[in-house]
């Protein structure tokens, strides 16, 4: 890992039912890897249903955090470290060579809520063969 | 949203006094507006130094058109701790949303001047779209 590496970003407020099927945040790069350093996600109406958001690579080969139902209450800016709910195993871990980022639904689809925002803040390194 | 946009940071310290002023040009602006730019605030914290904030009922990051982006409630700035968006008494109700173009941030206090903390420090991240 190279050091003095830029930080960049990725913001967006979804439709539910997008983050149902899955949205690339970021889409992947073939030389590229990614490595999420910080993260939150905000529900506008509680979010129902679901187990979880949670934020992986795109083959959801690396996990990077679990977002759960109960800390994704109306208007709630769930951080990346919050105890229980918002378990971030893989924040500084490298992603699958190759892939993106992903933000989806695990479990029944979201009910209730009207967006889901995300915002991730991630590296990126080159691939070295 | 542009691909892959870089995070910038404005950081550093401005004295009570300076917050105070609630000025709409000078020394509590922390980003200088640009006229065909767009600023988008995504993360950040504030914090109290010198003494728990007091006085005032929050310290405002807002656009220097007035719309507050993050509020920090004097509650959550107790001398040292670091109040950062997600956290009970920190309001981001523009958290993610697009400034005016055009716009800057500033700091600045509601209702009546701070007092008791010496200064406030900030660290607002944000990306910037042409």
């Amino acid at each position: 890992m190279s050091d003095f590496k830029s930080i960049r970003c990725a913001y967006a407020s979804c439709d539910p039912d997008d983050i149902d099927t899955g949205v690339v945040a970021v889409p992947g790069e073939v030389d590229r890897i990614y490595n999420v350093v910080d993260c939150w996600l905000r529900a506008t109406g509680n979010v129902a249903d679901a187990t979880s958001i949670d934020i992986t690579d795109s083959s959801s080969t690396v996990s990077v955090g679990v977002f759960t139902q109960a800390g994704l209450t109306d208007g709630k800016i769930l951080r990346a470290g919050t105890a229980t709910t918002g378990v971030c195993a893989g924040l500084n871990a490298d992603l699958t060579a190759g892939d993106g980022i992903l933000v989806k639904t695990v479990g029944s689809d979201i009910g209730t809520s009207t967006a889901i925002e995300y915002m991730i803040l991630y590296t990126i390194d080159p691939v070295h063969n | 949203m542009a691909a892959f946009p870089k995070l910038h940071c404005a950081t550093g310290s401005l004295l009570a006094a300076t917050v105070n002023a609630n000025t709409n040009v000078g020394s509590n602006h922390i980003v200088p507006g640009a006229a065909d730019r767009t600023i988008t605030v995504v993360d950040g914290w504030l914090r109290a130094t010198g003494g728990n904030a007091g006085g005032a009922t929050a310290v405002v990051v807002e656009d220097t058109a007035g719309t507050d982006v993050i509020s920090a409630t004097v509650g959550a700035l107790t001398q040292n701790t670091i109040a950062r968006v997600g956290d009970t008494n920190v309001t981001a109700s523009a958290i993610g949303t697009a400034m005016a173009k055009g716009a800057g941030l500033r700091i600045t206090r509601t209702v009546s001047d701070l007092t008791t903390a010496s200064s406030i420090e900030y660290c607002i991240l944000y990306i910037v779209e042409s």
